[in-house]
C-alpha cells in the first residue's frame, strides 16, 4: 500500500546508516519512508570507523539521519554537515548518541519510548514457563540423544499456579505487561519500588496478589525474579552475588532489561556453584559475550540474544514509528524529542 | 497400569476398590471390574492448568524459535548473536485454534492466550460454546468449522479427548490446510494425530512446527524417525509429571479412597 504525502509537504533527503541492524532478514516494509523521504538505506548492520562514518554522511549529505544502536562518536557529530537538522533513533535507547553536542549543533534527535513492551514481556514469560518445566534441560539432552526423561523424568518440574514473581522496578510499563499474564497463569507477584509503593492510578493498585515488598524480600521470598527496571548509574551491577545469595536455591533470574544490571562475573559465579536453579538472559553485559566466556558453557544459564526488539512485528513497528517521528518533523511538529 | 481381564479375574474377594490415579482408565476392564463387584475411581480433572500451561509454553517457544535457538547453541553454533537467524514473531494478533477447545483445559488456555493478545478460534461439533461458556460472548473467541480452524490459525493445540471419532482424525489432509509459517501443538492423547503422516508432512516442512508432549507410543520407538526432525520438539507428557499435579493426584486419590470408606462413590467410573 503507497502512503501518499500531501502535495503542501516537502520530501528532505534521510540516510539510513546501518539499516541491515533492523532488516536483516530483508522482510520489512519501508515504503513509507521512501514516501515521506528521499530515503538512502546503508545496508550494513553497523560501522566502527570514525571515517568511514563521516565520509558516508558526506556524500550524502542528508537533513535526517535513522541509526539503530550505532555508537555516534563525538568526533562524528562535531563534523556532520550542516544540512542535519534530526537525527532519529529506531529504538527507545539513545546512550550511542552525544544529545547535548546535537543541542549545540541545533539538530533534534528523536527516539522511539515505547514499542516492544509486550514482545519483552513475552520474553519473561516464555523463560518462566521453560524453567518451571526444565525445556532447556530437555533440549540439551535430546540433543545428546539422551532420551532418559522419556522413560524417568530426570528434572524438578513445577506448576506455575501459586509461585511468586518478584519484578525489580516492575511497576513500569514493561512490568504491567508481565502482570497481565502472571496473574492469569495463577502466580503472585512482588514488585520492588523506591517509593515502597505502586504508583497512585497503577493498574494493579488494588490487586491483593500484587505486593510491594523491599529490594531484599523480593530476592528471599520469589520463585522467578525478573529485572524490569532501567540501566542508569544506581541500578548498573545492582544484581551481583550479595543478591543472587539471598534467593532461594530453586528460583530462577530472569534479565530483559539490559545486561548491566548484572554483575555478570558474580553471576557467572554463582550459577557455577548452583547457587539457584536457573538464569534466564536475554540481554548481557556485552552483547554477545566474549567468545571464550564461561558463561556461554553452564547448563543451567540460557542466553538468548536480545529477543525483546527482534521479533518481525516488532521491527516493523519500529520502522513505523521512525516514519511517524519523521513526518510530525516534516510538518513542523516536535515529538519524542529527547534533547 | 494395564489390568488384563485374566489378572482382575484372578483378583481375591478381598479387592473391592480400583483407584486410577489419573483421569484416562482404557486400561481396566471396567465392565468386568463390575461383574465382580469391585467399583473402579478416577481423578477426572486435576491438572488443567498443567496441561494448559504446557501448551502455552509450546506456543511462546515456537514464537520465539527458542527450540531452533537451543538447539545451535548446542551446536555451539553462535550466529543468531551477529544476525538472527530462524524467523520470530509476536504473540499479539496471532490466532490460536483449538481442536475440541471449549472443554476445560481450552478454557484454560484462553485463559492466558487472551491476555497474550491472541484471538481464539475453536471447532466445536455442536457449532458453538456450551450455553453459559466462559467465554460465550467475547468477541476475541469464535467458533469456526473444523476446517477453518486449521486454515486461519497460527497456532493449532490439539485439546479434544480420544475415542474412535477422534483417533487419528488429524493427518496429512489436516496439515496441508494449515499456514505454512504455522505450528501444531498437541498436549491431548497421541492418538489423535496420524503419526506417520505427521512425519511426512514435517519432513517436507508443510508447517513450521510441531510440538508433541504426546505421542502415538509414549515414548516413540528408538528408531522413529519423530526424533530427527529440527522442526518437531517432543516432551515426555509433561501434564501431569509436575510435582505439585502429582500431589494432587495423590491428595484426590485419598479423598477418592475415604469417600468410599464412607460407604460414598466419589469418582467411580463403573
Amino acid at each position: 500500500m503507497a502512503f501518499l504525502t500531501s502535495p503542501a509537504l516537502r520530501r528532505p533527503t534521510a540516510l539510513f546508516l546501518n539499516s541491515k541492524r533492523l532488516n536483516f532478514d530483508n522482510k520489512l516494509d519501508f515504503s513509507r519512508l521512501f514516501a515521506l523521504t528521499e530515503l538512502t538505506c546503508n545496508q550494513v548492520d553497523n560501522i566502527t570507523s570514525t571515517e568511514e562514518i563521516i565520509d558516508i554522511i558526506k556524500k550524502n549529505e542528508p537533513e535526517i539521519l535513522i541509526t539503530k544502536e550505532m555508537q555516534l562518536p563525538v568526533k562524528v557529530m562535531e563534523s556532520f554537515p550542516s544540512s542535519i537538522k534530526l537525527l532519529c533513533e529506531a529504538g527507545t535507547g539513545f546512550n550511542n548518541i552525544p544529545t547535548l553536542i546535537a543541542r549545540s549543533k541545533h539538530i533534534d534527535v528523536c527516539n522511539i519510548p515505547t514499542y516492544s513492551n509486550e514482545s519483552v514481556a513475552h520474553m519473561v514469560i516464555t523463560y518462566i514457563l521453560n524453567f518451571a518445566a526444565a525445556i532447556f534441560n530437555q533440549a540439551r539432552m535430546l540433543h545428546q540423544q539422551d532420551r532418559t526423561n522419556f522413560k524417568v523424568f530426570q528434572h524438578p518440574i513445577y506448576e506455575i499456579g501459586g509461585k511468586n514473581l518478584g519484578l525489580i522496578g516492575g511497576s513500569g510499563t514493561i512490568g504491567t505487561a508481565v502482570v497481565d499474564i502472571a496473574l492469569p497463569l495463577g502466580m503472585n507477584i512482588l514488585i520492588s519500588s523506591r517509593s515502597g509503593r505502586l504508583p497512585s492510578g497503577h493498574k494493579y493498585e488494588n490487586n491483593p496478589r500484587v505486593k510491594v515488598v523491599t529490594r531484599d524480600e523480593l530476592f528471599k521470598e520469589s520463585d522467578f525474579v525478573s529485572i524490569n527496571c532501567p540501566l542508569n548509574a544506581e541500578t548498573r551491577h545492582s544484581v551481583g552475588e550479595r543478591e543472587v545469595r539471598l534467593m532461594k536455591p530453586t528460583s530462577f533470574l530472569i534479565n530483559t532489561a539490559r545486561g548491566a544490571i548484572i554483575n555478570e562475573a558474580e553471576l557467572i559465579k554463582c550459577m557455577k556453584e548452583n547457587v539457584i536453579a536457573g538464569a534466564g538472559l536475554d540481554t548481557q553485559e556485552a552483547e554477545p559475550p566474549a567468545e571464550d566466556s564461561e558463561i556461554w558453557n553452564l547448563e543451567n544459564v540460557f542466553l538468548t540474544p536480545h529477543i525483546g526488539w527482534r521479533r518481525l512485528e516488532t521491527r516493523q513497528r519500529l520502522v513505523d514509528m521512525t516514519a511517524d517521528n519523521i513526518e510530525a518533523y516534516i510538518k513542523g511538529e516536535k515529538i519524542n524529542v529527547v534533547n | 497400569m494395564d489390568v488384563p481381564p485374566k489378572a482382575l479375574e484372578a483378583f481375591p474377594p478381598s479387592v473391592k476398590l480400583i483407584c486410577e490415579a489419573g483421569t484416562g482408565y482404557n486400561n481396566i476392564p471396567i465392565e468386568l471390574a463390575r461383574k465382580r463387584g469391585i467399583s473402579v475411581a478416577n481423578i477426572p480433572t486435576y491438572s488443567n492448568e498443567s496441561v494448559a500451561h504446557m501448551v502455552i509454553t509450546y506456543i511462546m517457544n515456537f514464537g520465539a524459535a527458542i527450540f531452533d535457538q537451543a538447539r545451535m547453541l548446542q551446536n555451539n553454533d553462535r550466529r543468531n548473536f551477529k544476525v538472527f537467524q530462524p524467523p520470530i514473531y509476536e504473540i499479539t494478533g496471532k490466532t490460536l485454534g483449538m481442536v475440541g477447545g471449549s472443554g476445560t483445559i481450552g478454557t484454560c488456555v484462553a485463559d492466558v492466550a487472551l491476555p497474550l493478545g491472541m484471538n481464539i478460534a475453536i471447532s466445536s461439533r455442536s457449532g458453538k460454546l456450551p450455553k453459559g461458556h466462559k467465554y460465550e460472548n467475547d468477541p476475541r473467541v469464535k467458533v469456526v468449522p473444523f476446517d477453518d480452524l486449521f486454515r486461519q490459525s497460527d497456532y493449532v493445540s490439539i485439546n479434544c479427548p480420544l475415542n474412535s471419532e477422534t483417533r487419528h482424525s488429524i493427518g496429512e489432509r489436516e496439515i496441508r490446510l494449515m499456514k505454512p509459517t504455522a505450528f501444531l501443538i498437541n498436549t491431548a492423547r497421541g492418538g489423535i494425530i496420524n503419526e506417520a503422516e505427521l512425519i511426512k508432512c514435517m519432513k517436507e516442512k508443510v508447517i513450521a512446527g510441531a510440538g508433541l508432549d504426546t505421542q502415538e507410543v509414549e515414548p516413540p520407538p528408538e528408531d522413529s524417525e519423530i526424533w530427527k526432525l529440527d522442526n518437531v520438539f517432543l516432551t515426555p507428557h509433561i501434564g501431569w509429571r509436575r510435582l505439585e499435579t502429582r500431589q494432587r493426584l495423590c491428595d484426590m486419590t485419598g479423598d477418592n479412597i475415604e469417600s468410599y470408606i464412607k460407604g460414598e462413590r466419589k469418582n467411580v467410573v463403573n
